[in-house]
């Protein structure tokens, strides 16, 4: 057979001896480390991702695995969490459009949202909660 | 009462996070090789000599590598990330750009992507994914020593449009490091 003429290329990883072990998560978030040896104990970590903070493991930051049989698969997963986005929201009394203590007045009760699709409003989707603090991720 | 704000809480996936074995217990992820996911350039950004451990360059059919210096006449044919819907992870892929011939998002026999390594490589993979709608790619890497010998090699499966495979070759212990790799 030819070899593809079409065919895309991604995703290069070039190691060098005395690396450790990596690999990347896919589109499920899902990852497998393969090609261990049994009866040991692998320490598990993960790079996290820039403007997430991972939400566990935490101490250690790695997790413990060991693969006790010939047919073992391990897991360990991870959970991230962006990064908090506060502010305030004010009456701008003083019209200049950022908050002046003592003359703007704090309001409350103001909706404040995450608009992923960038549409300007407020969608409301069935399944989201109303009891999150922040929007979370999971591998 | 005062109305409660409507908070939003969603579970995502993490793609694209790397995982590892933390062999020596610090927690960090220490590697001496190298990384290149063409999802973090801008579309079109030259690769050529962006990293410090490879050089990447667009290669002939004899794997000889094609001068990617350009004037004001002539553009050399340079590697590139482009954005494309068939891709192993995200949504960029590796590519080229020369002379009269703009954002090409595939390699081929005539234009191989190059990869000379400037310090010892021991393994290396990269992600091929079929493209053609009615019909199978197979994909091909070749690894040298650095007197030009091919040391290893990898040839995918015939893979249908959107499939990929893990193309991986690597230098037994005691032989040659990897020198440089063509895929194509």
């Amino acid at each position: 057979m030819k070899p593809s003429v079409t065919g895309r290329l991604d995703n290069l990883r070039i190691n060098a001896s005395g690396s450790e072990i990596w690999t990347v998560t896919d589109s499920n978030g899902e990852y497998t480390l393969d090609n261990l040896s049994v009866w040991c104990t692998y320490s598990v970590g993960q790079v996290t991702p820039e403007n997430y903070t991972r939400s566990f493991p935490t101490n250690p930051a790695t997790r413990s695995v060991t693969l006790d049989s010939q047919d073992a698969i391990g897991s360990a997963n991870f959970g991230n969490v962006t990064n908090t986005i506060s502010g305030i929201a004010f009456n701008d009394v003083g019209t200049l459009g950022t908050y002046e203590p003592g003359t703007d007045t704090a309001a409350a009760g103001r909706t404040v949202y995450l608009d992923v699709n960038q549409n300007g409003a407020l969608d409301f989707k069935r399944g989201f909660h109303r009891t999150g603090r922040r929007v979370e991720g999971s591998m | 009462m005062a109305e409660k704000a409507p908070l939003l809480w969603a579970k995502t996936v993490c793609k694209g996070v790397q995982v590892f074995i933390d062999s020596n217990g610090n927690g960090t992820l220490d590697t001496v090789g190298t990384h290149i996911e063409p999802d973090l350039y801008a579309d079109g950004q030259t690769l050529n000599v962006k990293f410090t451990d490879v050089l990447l360059t667009v290669a002939n059919k004899t794997n000889a590598p094609l001068d990617s210096t350009s004037d004001s006449l002539w553009v050399g044919p340079r590697v590139s990330a482009h954005p494309d819907t068939l891709t192993a992870t995200g949504s960029y892929v590796f590519g080229y750009t020369e002379d009269g011939i703009d954002n090409v998002n595939f390699f081929h026999d005539e234009r191989r992507l190059r990869m000379d390594f400037l310090k010892p490589v021991s393994t290396v993979d990269l992600d091929f994914v079929g493209s053609r709608p009615f019909a199978d790619d197979i994909g091909v890497m070749e690894a040298y020593n650095a007197q030009g010998v091919l040391i290893d090699s990898y040839e995918t499966s015939g893979l249908a449009q959107g499939e990929f495979e893990t193309m991986s070759v690597s230098r037994t212990e005691g032989t040659s490091p990897l020198s440089s790799l063509t895929p194509s």
